[in-house]
């Protein structure tokens, strides 16, 4: 278990080592003149190139792609990473302060996910028929609509029309509401189908058999035998959907004003702020990368035939 | 085991969202009460000091806190601000401002010559570069009288209008120029509190000079989304919202319980040709040819695109450069019609022929064009659709257009590269009533792409000109040379929408933008 911990550490390096290089290289490749983009957030639109020139002396964007990245990965190994190139302050800082907003978020929808689906894939276990086509309805519905429309839709049916939860921002316990439920429906049709077909499949298996002979209540089947299971697949799409939240939630993020992570980085490519955009590419990097490894830790725990010995 | 691994990783999830409920704990303001208005506003405020002009929404906050010395009224004429009086003793090389008397910073220091001095001193770049780079320098010649001694000559009264460069209280700064972190102006308001990229929060000035704001508190409240914005004053989760897009007006004056103003700006949409063949130009423009340029004018339905587009929230500038409401317009200049027959003759005579494909060719290559804009300003909505219905107009003529709508990264590359044939913008170096936007298309400008020195020697005349009767014939001169060589086509005057809940009175719309003006509003529920 041990052995099995470090040995995925040491890979996690290694993924954040690629992660890193990737970055640069993608930056590099698009098109943009950074120096032109930070002289102009700080100075304005009426520039001169000796301003332009000046920034890019400044801000050692005259050296070579290599020399950069260099500089960078030094500073990343004493911990530091950087100011950002458009605010000036530390890229750890920028970064601090838009965590806790994603983390909640993502922490919330996924109570919310679970909550639902759980419940409900244990309620399809015992059912199908009229149930089975209701969550493929379901399904192919929440997978259909675009979060920015469903986000909106939400909007105007519960701030605008109901007038019971604010439309945006990060202002009070409801205000998490409206954008957790838009990132959380879409996800729900997934794991639903999921943990439907996980659970009709384990139900088919012949140990189910036996506790039926034995004489066991559906129930008991379903919560002693069944449900860990059925649980796997949901738990490994969980972890991937999570690293989804972390970084991926940026629409949501936008449309309700949510000070989160992804909205962060997406700004930041914008204006192509290397060090916020490379900071933040690092960290979503290393949160899915822990939420992977998180996600085969719990396995184990989950399912004694699954034994990290190797 | 196995059931500590399961009670950890619930205590994880807990952790995570008490931590994140502790936040919102914290974050929390509950309902707003009293008099305190609520705006929306599509950015943060990302600065708050002279060195660094703050982007997009963040001056219709900075117009609160801060004051410029003088000031435009609702008609944009020149009214005293800080100043209450100026003058030049020599034809606008050296001009003179006595202080307005009895005006206390928000930190309780006297409003003197040496915050003058300070706003406009060499440490901060602000004076350094760009419009004010015409200040020499600056010199208190007593307690309450500045004298601003320029390198050439210009009107210098409506250069200070501007909200990007006001008078800040040198307690803002650190013995070496830098920013301490303090926010201290003269304005109605005084900064209270900013939760980065949710919200700034300003309080009454108890002790304004000017006339005392009925507001108790004003929170502009950072909504990116615009239809989330309109979504929110129609929930009252707002009272008011800036910048509202035409095409939102008609179902916000059908909603019960708000009111929505709107004002003809000095911003003009145009649509700028790349006339340059220089050493970057990735694609050849056809635009180095007048004719095509002309075309191109005479092909665009401006009156469709002002009245079916735009839904009549603007007007036609038919090529005009400057706002009817701007200094020196001249209203008897011959603007462009769409005339299709013209369009056509002018390729013809270019050598531009109709094939059989409904495309011109000359010389077998096809007649091709580029329109380059960006997504991410606070015109994108717009322009999506203004650029799209232009591309369609441009086919009618034979020209084969492509829209290029990329971020501003790549717009300014593409732009700098010479990688584009027209760029739709708007709003370039204008603030107030005075023309200074002519400036964009001098020779060697950052943003021109364009040469013609009689131009350029016209604009710096222009510029340096203090006669009001001569500057008003060169800059008529001017707006006739637009139109003539067209460095670009100016297509729409803008106008400046803003929409706010019924409870919100005595709000009077400006023409000025990015000002807010909150003289006399108040709530009555």
């Amino acid at each position: 278990m041990w052995r099995y911990l470090v040995k995925r550490i040491l890979l996690l390096v290694v993924v954040v080592w690629g992660i890193t290089v990737l970055t640069f290289a993608m930056m590099n490749l698009a098109p943009g003149d950074p120096a032109m983009l930070i002289a102009e957030a700080r100075y304005g639109t009426d520039l001169t190139s000796e301003q332009i020139e000046m920034v890019r002396a400044e801000e050692g964007l005259d050296s070579g792609v290599i020399t950069q990245y260099g500089i960078w990965m030094g500073h990343l190994l004493q911990g530091d990473l950087g100011n950002s190139l458009v605010t000036g302050d530390p890229v750890w800082q920028e970064m601090g302060e838009r965590l806790p907003a994603t983390l909640l978020l993502a922490g919330f929808t996924m109570l919310i996910v679970l909550a639902v689906v759980v419940p409900l894939g244990l309620l399809g276990a015992t059912r199908s028929g009229r149930w089975d086509r209701l969550v493929d309805i379901l399904a192919m519905t929440g997978i259909s609509i675009p979060n920015f429309w469903l986000g909106l839709m939400f909007i105007l049916l519960f701030s605008v029309t109901l007038g019971i939860l604010p439309s945006f921002g990060m202002s009070g316990p409801l205000s998490i509401i409206l954008p957790a439920a838009t990132l959380a429906v879409p996800m729900i049709c997934m794991d639903l189908r999921l943990m439907r077909n996980s659970m009709r499949e384990v139900m088919g298996e012949e140990y189910i058999y036996t506790a039926r002979m034995k004489g066991l209540d559906n129930w008991t089947i379903v919560r002693r035998h069944a449900l860990k299971n059925s649980l796997l697949p949901l738990l490994t799409f969980a972890g991937l959907q999570v690293g989804f939240l972390l970084g991926g939630a940026v629409i949501v993020e936008t449309i309700f004003s949510w000070p989160g992570i992804g909205k962060l980085m997406v700004d930041s490519i914008m204006v192509k702020d290397f060090a916020l955009i490379a900071g933040c590419v690092l960290l979503v990097g290393v949160l899915y990368a822990l939420v992977n490894l998180a996600t085969d830790l719990l396995y184990a725990a989950i399912d004694p035939r699954v034994r990290y010995d190797m | 085991m196995r059931n500590l691994k399961a009670i950890v990783a619930v205590a994880v999830v807990a952790v995570m969202v008490m931590a994140g409920l502790g936040i919102l704990a914290l974050s929390s303001n509950g309902k707003q009460s009293g008099d305190t208005l609520t705006v929306a506003i599509s950015s943060d405020v990302n600065s708050w000091y002279l060195d660094r002009f703050p982007d997009g929404d963040g001056r219709f906050v900075w117009s609160q806190v801060y004051e410029t010395l003088v000031r435009l009224d609702t008609d944009l004429e020149v009214i005293p601000g800080l100043a209450d009086s100026w003058y030049t003793p020599d034809g606008g090389s050296t001009w003179i401002f006595n202080l307005t008397q009895g005006v206390e910073f928000h930190d309780g220091t006297e409003f003197t010559s040496e915050a003058v001095v300070f706003s406009y001193s060499d440490i901060l770049s602000v004076k350094k570069w760009g419009i004010l780079s015409c200040i020499n320098d600056t010199v208190a010649l007593d307690k309450h009288t500045v004298q601003f001694n320029l390198k050439w000559q210009v009107t210098l009264p409506y250069y200070l209008t501007h909200v990007a460069w006001p008078i800040m209280s040198p307690n803002m700064a650190t013995e070496t120029g830098e920013w301490n972190g303090q926010v201290i102006g003269t304005g109605p308001f005084v900064f209270s509190q900013q939760v980065t990229d949710q919200e700034i929060r300003l309080v009454k000035n108890e002790d304004y000079w000017g006339e005392e704001p009925k507001l108790d508190d004003v929170v502009f409240k950072v909504v990116t989304d615009p239809t989330t914005r309109v979504f929110a004053l129609q929930s009252g989760d707002v009272d008011m919202i800036l910048k509202v897009s035409e095409n939102d007006v008609a179902q916000l004056e059908s909603t019960e319980g708000i009111q929505v103003q709107e004002a003809l700006t000095t911003f003009t949409d145009f649509l700028q040709f790349n006339t340059q063949d220089d050493e970057h130009n990735l694609t050849t423009s056809p635009f180095q040819d007048l004719d095509v340029r002309k075309a191109v004018a005479y092909a665009i339905d401006t009156d469709a695109i002002v009245e079916d587009l735009l839904m009549g929230h603007a007007e036609v500038a038919g090529g005009r450069t400057c706002s009817p409401n701007m200094m020196y317009d001249d209203p008897d200049l011959d603007v462009y019609e769409m005339d299709l027959a013209m369009a056509s003759q002018l390729l013809n005579g270019s050598g531009w022929e109709m094939g059989d494909d409904g495309y011109r060719y000359k010389e077998g290559t096809r007649l091709k064009a580029s329109i380059l804009m960006t997504t991410e300003d606070a015109w994108a909505s717009r322009f999506g659709a203004m650029t799209d219905v232009i591309a369609d107009m441009l086919q009618d003529i034979g020209m084969e257009v492509t829209v290029d709508k990329v971020p501003t990264s790549t717009f300014n590359s593409m732009e700098s590269a010479g990688d584009f044939s027209m760029i739709l913008r708007t709003g370039y170096f204008v603030w107030g009533p005075y023309p200074k936007h002519y400036f964009l298309h001098v020779t060697n400008g950052v943003w021109s792409h364009f040469d013609n020195p009689d131009y350029t020697q016209l604009v710096t005349t222009a510029d340096a000109t203090t006669d009001p009767v001569e500057q008003e014939w060169m800059y008529h001169q001017l707006a006739e040379m637009v139109i003539d060589e067209l460095p670009a086509f100016y297509i729409d005057h803008e106008h400046k929408i803003v929409a706010y809940r019924d409870h919100v009175k005595g709000y009077e719309i400006t023409s000025e933008d990015p000002w807010l003006n909150l003289d006399g509003v108040h709530l009555e529920y």
